[in-house]
């Protein structure tokens, strides 16, 4: 069943308009929308036979065909279900459908509207291949192609210098995760060799682990290693850098690729794996630190944005970085609750902002502060349903009661309140940044009365046809009722985990109530932004996102450039000096030289001739006829 | 009257030799080189019969009238290349024939 998903979009990349016709472009939008919602169909189906037919929830469904069989090397090509890929599997159908649709109006009148659709269908194809991969090489493959799809989708905009250079920053960004992943699945198996046989395949895997006892150190930095892809992936610190650049991209690309899904694909790995990643505490305990490193950092930076995307971008990284954390404190079913109302959540706050840049012809807060202050409460009057789904997303996204992301963020605090007190400490505080980051964007964008300066958007602001709404109410209810899931039941099947305790809940809901409040109070009719005015020097910090970037900057142009200059003079004057040019000036000197007794005198030559026999022959009678 | 002995036609044979060639070495006309290659060859038949009759064995004699045919050939080869040669280059001074200098 889902191998049918599966094959159907397999067919779909190598639909190519090329010529854009309207014809083209509308059956480029159709095949992409239809097949992917068919993938959800399918999908709904498939967990209703897998719940009914297992019974519980535990037990993994595997189908594979052999792929390639090298000497005691055994590759396959193989789907496993369990339940942690089920829901993964309605996750980025359900998302990728509603952005579908969502795009076909957003990125309409576009150039390269088929080009558009075929990026996300191919991307769509990739992400389900990591979701169902069952073996380590075939989820290193669809990692990659998920990685040249987000490429493309980054860079859809190539013309723009910026678009592409994002879009290759991305992309050489996630390498270096990548390679890292590449090494740990190696390491993986030559542990696994030394110790009997290798396989690449989970379920094998995991019962070898069980059985037997493998050097810890070298199992260790396999998970690093692994964990590095993910790191990549999921842009934690310190890779985190090509995310909010990614924002580059068409913003519904944006909202599945680099808020719902695709991101998240490192925590699904981490969580897929997790049978692997038990087995070591120390790489366990370098996940944790990173998640909630990122978690902070990426919260604080959030702060102090102006563009809409890029604040919902830093976010989204502050988001995964409690993902990674709660899964390094062992509870991956916390870091998977949260990924999926971080989805629905994340994914609707995206669409928002897409709808209110194409009703608003800008990403700055403050100059859609101006555009929708020219009327008194436009946002409402005039976007109501953009505004209330932003709400309830943001709402979601801050941990506010009953909606989804309370769930989930309460599960991940209960990780954090059994971890390291630091990490308990920086996870409350992410808490109260996150309400305040949000509660900025919100009071500014609607809430703020700024004066009409800037106000020259005197166009008419109007709420989008349909295809543009439905997806925001849709991933609304979503971002909702996915928190009254009975997520832990579904993973483990065990219905009476425990439930976080009530002094935490109010402990965070208070903190994130104060953070709203604080925006509230700071930005309530301001046209401008106050951070600078009240603490210099963070700020200043902060608004260069802690130096990352100088840093790689300085990095790249000066340790790696002045190692690629030493290698360059190690190349030139070295190798090619003595190596391969002093080889050939050496055959040329000794060649002028001897050239010069071939000078096409036959007398020469005779001469010579005679020469060497008269030194034979000398030879000859000195050796007294011997020899 | 000196009645001559072998060593002196191993000398008489070691002179013309060297008359070859030195003419070979120092004269640049084409046709006066292939006479002083003739001339060599004849020095080494005359050294040849010589060793023969000194041995009373007759393989010199016998290895004498390989090179004799052999000089023959080498003539008819040697004189055919000249023509051409001058039909080439017209001349038949080696020192303008420098083609195959590097």
């Amino acid at each position: 069943m889902a191998a049918a998903a599966f094959i159907s979009l397999l067919v779909i990349p190598f639909e190519k308009a090329s010529k854009e016709k309207d014809f083209f472009r509308t059956l480029s939008v159709w095949i992409s929308v239809l097949s992917i919602s068919a993938a959800f169909i399918l999908s709904v189906i498939l967990f209703h036979q897998f719940q009914a037919g297992q019974g519980h929830y535990g037990t993994a469904l595997e189908a594979s065909l052999p792929w390639m069989n090298l000497a005691g090397i055994k590759m396959e090509l193989g789907i496993l279900l369990n339940p942690i890929a089920l829901i993964m599997l309605l996750i980025v159908n359900g998302v990728a459908a509603l952005v579908a649709i969502f795009s076909a109006r957003y990125m309409q009148g576009e150039d390269g509207y088929s080009r558009y659709f075929a990026a996300l269908s191919f991307f769509v194809f990739a992400m389900l291949g990591i979701v169902l991969a069952n073996n380590l090489i075939q989820i290193f493959i669809f990692w990659e192609l998920v990685g040249v799809a987000s490429y493309l989708l980054i860079g859809f905009w190539f013309q723009k210098p910026s678009a592409s250079l994002a879009s290759k920053k991305a992309f050489l960004t996630t390498r270096i995760g990548d390679a890292g992943m590449m090494l740990g699945i190696l390491l993986l198996f030559g542990i696994l060799v030394q110790a009997g046989t290798g396989t690449f395949n989970f379920l094998e895997l995991e019962t070898k682990l069980h059985q037997n006892a493998l050097p810890s150190e070298l199992l260790t930095w396999a998970c690093i290693g692994l964990f590095l892809g993910a790191v990549g992936k999921s842009a934690q610190v310190p890779l985190h850098v090509w995310l909010p650049d990614a924002m580059e991209g068409p913003t519904p690309a944006s909202a599945l690729i680099h808020a719902a899904t695709m991101v998240a694909a490192g925590v699904y790995m981490l969580a897929r794996l997790f049978f692997l990643f038990e087995m070591s505490p120390v790489a366990l305990q370098v996940i944790a630190w990173t998640g909630v490193t990122t978690a902070l950092i990426a919260a604080t930076i959030a702060v102090v944005q102006n563009d809409i995307k890029k604040v919902l971008a830093y976010s989204t990284l502050s988001q995964l970085g409690y993902m990674v954390m709660a899964i390094g404190l062992h509870h991956p079913e916390a870091g998977m609750f949260h990924l999926v109302t971080h989805a629905f959540f994340k994914a609707l706050l995206f669409l928002g902002a897409g709808s209110l840049i194409h009703a608003l012809h800008t990403q700055d807060i403050w100059q859609m502060s101006a555009a929708l202050s020219s009327q008194k409460n436009a946002g409402f009057k005039k976007l109501p349903i953009t505004v209330i789904t932003f709400l309830i997303g943001t709402a979601a996204l801050a941990g506010i009661p009953f909606t989804s992301g309370f769930f989930s963020k309460e599960e991940i605090l209960n990780a954090a309140s059994n971890g390291p007190i630091a990490i308990f400490v920086a996870s409350l505080v992410v808490v109260m940044l996150t309400a305040y980051y949000m509660g900025r964007v919100l009071t500014v964008v609607f809430f703020s009365s700024a004066s009409k300066a800037h106000g020259k958007h005197q166009h008419d602001i109007h709420e989008d046809n349909a295809l543009v709404t439905l997806p925001l109410i849709i991933l609304a209810i979503f971002s909702i009722a996915a928190g009254y899931l009975p997520f832990q039941a579904l993973l483990s099947g065990d219905s009476h985990a425990a439930h976080p305790p009530l002094w935490l809940a109010i402990l965070s809901v208070s903190l994130a109530v104060f953070g709203l409040l604080a925006s509230f109070v700071l930005y309530r009719n301001k046209t401008e932004d106050r951070h600078a005015a009240l603490f210099q020097i963070p700020v200043k910090i902060i608004q260069e996102k802690f130096y990352f970037d100088h840093f790689y900057d300085w990095f790249v142009s000066r340790v790696q450039g002045g190692l690629a200059i030493a290698a360059d003079f190690f190349e030139r004057k070295i190798l090619v000096a003595f190596g391969t040019e002093g080889a050939a000036k050496l055959v040329t000197a000794v060649g002028s030289v001897v050239r010069k007794m071939q000078n096409g005198w036959i007398q020469t030559y005779g001469l010579f001739f005679v020469m060497g026999w008269i030194i034979l022959i000398a030879y000859l009678i000195g050796n007294g006829g011997k020899s | 009257m000196i009645h001559p002995t072998a060593e002196h036609y191993l000398v008489l044979s070691g002179i013309l030799f060297s008359i070859g060639l030195f003419g070979l070495f120092v004269r640049r006309h084409i046709l006066i080189m292939l006479l002083c290659l003739e001339l060599m060859l004849n020095a080494a038949n005359l050294a040849l019969i010589t060793a023969s009759s000194v041995h009373g064995q007759t393989d010199g004699q016998i290895v004498s009238f390989f090179v004799m045919v052999i000089a023959a050939v080498e003539v008819t080869i040697g004189l055919a290349i000249a023509v051409l040669l001058f039909k080439e280059k017209n001349t038949v001074d080696t020192e303008q024939m420098t083609s195959l200098k590097g």
